[in-house]
């Protein structure tokens, strides 16, 4: 039976060729490389990241160059031009990448961890078991995982966020938030979401089984919707916040900390004054509760 | 030309696709208005519009006249354009852009005047497209919120709260 | 211009949904103020020419040869069209372990609940999901032990979380929001599938 090449996505690439019935399978440890290459750049250019396992940082600057610095294991390769680069390594690295503030940063892992900082273009990050970190204004993040944790911080335009069994933790001021997770928990601090004046103006946290916490402020005229099958849905909000709330639980119970308003059978609708925020929160069997800053 | 409409359904029920074709020369103007406006984007309202009759053809058997046709055709196209929209928003494509405006300038019945239609469909084009989609099902197309929830899935409370931003949107987009 | 805690009563004013006593309060209102009764135009306005706008708007190009085509041919379904077209090229290069698709229930692709709405987006999400399980079944373990056991463990989960909502669905058919849950919780069993479909290339 042909033992299979170990494929990018997994843990270190011992490269073996096929390796006959009976033969006994020795892998050699793979060659050490050491990465210190820099190339001009365009300001708003592409850049693309490929490293199964290690660390990778990205780092925004005001040069208009690329630079790639790191160690690993198997082997790097970067190919591209002055608007579109790609760095890939095969094996595990630590790689340190800056690039210009405002490039496209698309980055795909598996195991390694992928941080962040200083960049106000769009970020595509993946990752399976790797933990996702962002810091910094960027204008539009895509960040996935499996297990992995994904947190952000700063304030991005527009965020989705998606996990499996990742916590979720999204802390600043955002303008349009998506986070949805199967088994993680999701945490929103929205301190300061009304920074800039404009407030959110969407949001949708959504989980099966983890739990789903927003604390923080709404901004007049946002739409946020809490959804969960069986996790616990806990808003903070400041007392003087307006908004409309529609709240629905199928099994499980509400507590509102808000106003004297109460739940009926499930159900409970009320506003804190007219034409401010529009709050929707749902669960099958989780838990609903209102707490008042 | 025209022929019973009832017997058409019936014959195409029964696999005759000239039957389902001139049920397709009846419709689509209808269908393709609904996913352009839904989609913002005529690329993808083509795209719409050919899954939503393939589907119907493939569907029709189970429809058993409980409706009119034509309500049921357009409640298959809104499921068939919210399934869509959805998958790719999952990937983060952008689905919102008009790339042929042009598309809102082709001649077409119904009277009105002409240039006034045209800014509201270019601002009906440029909202969100949440805002979009629920404006174009309850002001276009005359859907309730009720039927609005049931077809896209958001709850009635967000369908209200989505329609009233858009006609703002809109009211400040056209006054200027 | 519109007083602003007055929004969403003018728009449901307009609309004809507020009850006799409210409507009366915002009569007494726009009796004395030109900024919402202004607005109210401007609604009124923006709702007729909405309901104006043509109906129908013949399409850039003819249409029926490539539905003719699919239909002909008995094209499967591709309501999530780009988004499928990826995992089946995928299909063939990936691979997931057998205990995982023996968790799976068993398909029921060809048993379509009938009619359109929010059952027909059901059986959609039904399908996909079942389409893509057999598009991962194969041979041969790519997937790290690790990686495995946690698509087993949420497929668990979410298997549950749908088998519960679906209970409660048929104990309360007509419910709205259950229907809600349910299409949320099949959802998130399909964005489950495209994972393991994506963690194994």
């Amino acid at each position: 039976m042909t033992r299979h090449i170990a494929c990018l996505g997994l843990g270190l690439g011992s490269a073996l060729g096929a390796v006959g019935p009976g033969a006994a399978a020795q892998a050699r440890p793979a060659p050490i490389i050491r990465i210190e290459q820099r190339w001009p750049f365009a300001a708003d250019g592409s850049v693309r990241i490929v490293n199964p396992a290690g660390r990778i940082r990205v780092i925004g600057w005001d040069v208009d160059t690329v630079a790639v610095s790191g160690h690993g294991a198997g082997a790097f390769a970067a190919d591209g031009n002055g608007s579109v680069r790609k760095l890939v390594v095969t094996g595990r690295a630590d790689l340190e990448v800056h690039l210009p503030r405002g490039a496209r940063v698309w980055v795909k892992s598996a195991a390694a961890d992928i941080d962040v900082v200083g960049v106000d273009g769009t970020l595509d990050l993946n990752s399976v078991s790797g933990a996702i970190q962002v810091v910094g204004t960027p204008v539009d993040v895509t960040a996935e995982t499996m297990d992995g944790r994904v947190e952000l911080a700063g304030g991005t335009g527009r965020a989705r966020v998606k996990t499996v069994s990742g916590s979720i933790l999204l802390r600043g001021a955002s303008v349009d938030l998506g986070a949805s997770t199967l088994s993680g928990t999701i945490v929103v601090r929205a301190a300061g979401w009304q920074r800039g004046g404009t407030g959110v103006q969407r949001g949708t946290f959504e989980s099966v089984t983890g739990d789903v916490r927003f604390d923080g402020e709404l901004g007049r005229g946002g739409i946020v919707e809490l959804e969960s099958q069986s996790g616990a849905i806990h808003l903070r909000v400041p007392g003087t916040t307006v908004a409309d709330f529609d709240l629905l639980t199928i099994g499980g119970s509400i507590a509102n900390g808000l106003t004297s308003d109460a739940p009926q059978r499930g159900t409970l609708r009320f506003a804190t004054g007219a034409g401010g925020a529009q709050v929707t929160i749902r669960s099958f069997k989780g838990s609903i509760s209102l707490e008042a800053k | 030309m025209q022929a019973d409409p009832s017997d058409l359904i019936e014959r195409a029920q029964r696999g005759d696709p000239a039957a389902f074709e001139a049920l397709y020369r009846a419709h689509v103007g209808r269908v393709y208005a609904l996913c352009l406006r839904l989609t913002a984007d005529a690329a993808r309202a083509e795209e719409f519009t050919q899954d939503a009759f393939v589907r119907a053809w493939e569907r029709l058997a189970s429809f058993r006249g409980e409706s009119a046709f034509s309500s049921w055709l357009y409640r298959l196209t809104v499921n068939v354009v919210f399934l869509g929209q959805r998958a790719s928003r999952r990937r983060g494509l952008r689905v919102f852009t008009t790339d042929d405006p042009a598309a809102l300038e082709r001649p077409r019945d119904g009277p009105g005047v002409p240039g006034a239609q045209l800014d509201l469909e270019r601002a009906v084009a440029a909202l969100p497209p949440g805002a979009r989609e629920v404006f174009v099902l309850h002001d276009v197309e005359g859907y309730r919120h009720q039927e609005i929830a049931e077809l896209t899935g958001i709850a009635v409370g967000t369908s209200k709260a989505q329609l009233f931003r858009a006609r703002r949107l809109l009211r400040e987009a056209l006054s200027r | 211009m519109m007083c602003a805690d007055m929004e969403v009563q003018l728009n449901e004013y307009v609309d004809g949904t507020l009850r006799v006593a409210q409507r009366a309060t915002v009569d007494a209102h726009l009796a004395g103020c030109a900024g919402c009764r202004a607005a109210v135009a401007e609604l009124r306005a923006l709702v007729a020419g909405a309901a104006a706008l043509p109906k129908s708007i013949e399409p850039g190009r003819d249409l029926w040869a490539p539905i003719d085509a699919r239909i002909v041919q008995g094209a499967t379904r591709n309501v999530q069209r780009p988004f499928w077209r990826g995992a089946l090229a995928a299909a063939a290069t990936l691979v997931i372990g057998f205990a995982i698709y023996r968790l799976l229930p068993p398909s029921t692709v060809h048993d379509h609940p009938e009619g359109t709405g929010w059952v027909a987006v059901q059986a959609e999400y039904e399908q996909a999901a079942d389409e893509l399980t057999r598009a991962l079944a194969f041979e041969h373990d790519r997937l790290a032990p690790a990686t495995v056991a946690l698509i087993e463990r949420n497929l668990a989960i979410i298997d549950a979380a749908i088998r519960e909502s679906r209970d409660a669905l048929a104990r309360d058919p007509g419910n709205v929001e259950l229907r809600g849950l349910f299409a949320a919780a099949s959802r998130h069993k399909v964005e489950l599938l495209r994972w393991a479909t994506r963690a194994a290339t």
